[in-house]
């Protein structure tokens, strides 16, 4: 009897993933394939980084982002700065921009509220 | 009991599909680090050429005093250098006398050509005394065409000989004593006086 259980319930899940051509993630793998995706956009956030630098070579500290992942698209949506942020406005908005419509691919069967923290430093 | 298979799985899907619902919150505590390139300080620019250098014995300049043709008037163009010439001479009281001697090329009579190289010496001499030099430490004089630095009959030879030179006659004498490290042979002036 169990045995049957085991197998229906796996086979449910399957169905039902497959079904609807994404996944489940556990939060750890979440929050990481999410960074990963963010991670992409890293050299056009390096480019606006640089074009700061250019005229203060001192220009530095953290922007903090909130948004939201949909679910079954990985769409993220709704980016904002958090006021915390220590950057200048220029920073924020680029990030804003550069990330705002990304998807992660496969997408999750679960939405997502996001939180993540870049930290510009002058090498 | 049996359960059947198709009840089984609806069971299931029920209990995954509400938890693929609930909204997960993610929130990563390490930043992404973002280390953006400072751009290279721009290069000094390359130290121009001094126009004016002073030697043991002249004020060599590195660029023609321009007179009107045929005249004692200086051309407005040779101003800076002139002045660079009296800031020289103010900032280096050591230099107590200078001649400022006027050539001509060979273009002319002996005698026309002498007395321009007088009158361009002292034009020079009036400038310079105008902008604060103390007369005292000027002499002009008028060498003609007489003492031509290239003898060829060519303009480039005839350009080279019109020339007004400054020839430091009287000069205090300075002595600097240094002391040398044995050991990293670094020079360290320890006394100077005249």
């Amino acid at each position: 009897m169990k045995t049957h259980i085991k197998r229906f319930t796996t086979f449910a899940i399957c169905t039902a993933m497959f079904a609807s051509g994404c996944i489940l993630r556990s939060t750890e793998d979440y929050t990481r394939d999410v960074r990963a995706e963010l991670e992409t956009k890293n050299g056009d956030i390096r480019s606006c980084y640089d074009a700061q630098l250019a005229s203060d070579p001192s220009v530095s500290g953290d922007v903090v982002v909130t948004f939201k992942v949909a679910k079954k698209s990985g769409t993220i949506t709704d980016v904002a700065v958090d006021p915390s942020s220590t950057a200048p406005a220029a920073l924020s908005d680029c990030i804003a921009t550069s990330i705002d419509g990304l998807a992660l691919d496969p997408g999750d069967m679960a939405p997502a509220e996001a939180t993540y923290t870049y930290r510009f430093k002058a090498g | 009991m049996r359960i059947r298979p198709r009840t089984l799985t609806l069971l299931a899907v029920a209990l995954v599909l509400p938890a693929a619902g609930c909204t997960r919150i993610l929130n990563d505590a390490s930043a992404i680090t973002i280390s953006g390139t400072p751009p290279a300080p721009p290069e000094p620019e390359p130290e121009k050429p001094k126009l004016v250098e002073v030697t043991k014995d002249a004020i060599v300049i590195h660029e023609k005093i321009q007179f009107e043709f045929g005249k004692a008037d200086i051309k407005a163009a040779s101003h800076g250098l002139l002045n660079e010439i009296v800031s020289i001479m103010q900032a280096t009281p050591q230099i107590k006398k200078v001649s400022v001697e006027g050539h001509t090329d060979d273009v002319g009579s002996n005698k026309s050509n002498q007395k321009l190289s007088e009158a361009r010496a002292a034009s020079v001499v009036k400038y310079l005394t105008d902008k604060g030099v103390e007369a005292s430490r000027l002499t002009s004089v008028g060498h003609g065409e007489e003492k031509p630095l290239d003898t060829a009959d060519t303009d480039e030879a005839r350009a080279k000989n019109r020339r007004v030179e400054f020839k430091i006659v009287e000069q205090e004498e300075i002595t600097e004593t240094y002391k040398v490290d044995p050991e990293t042979g670094e020079r360290k002036a320890v006394e100077t006086g005249n």
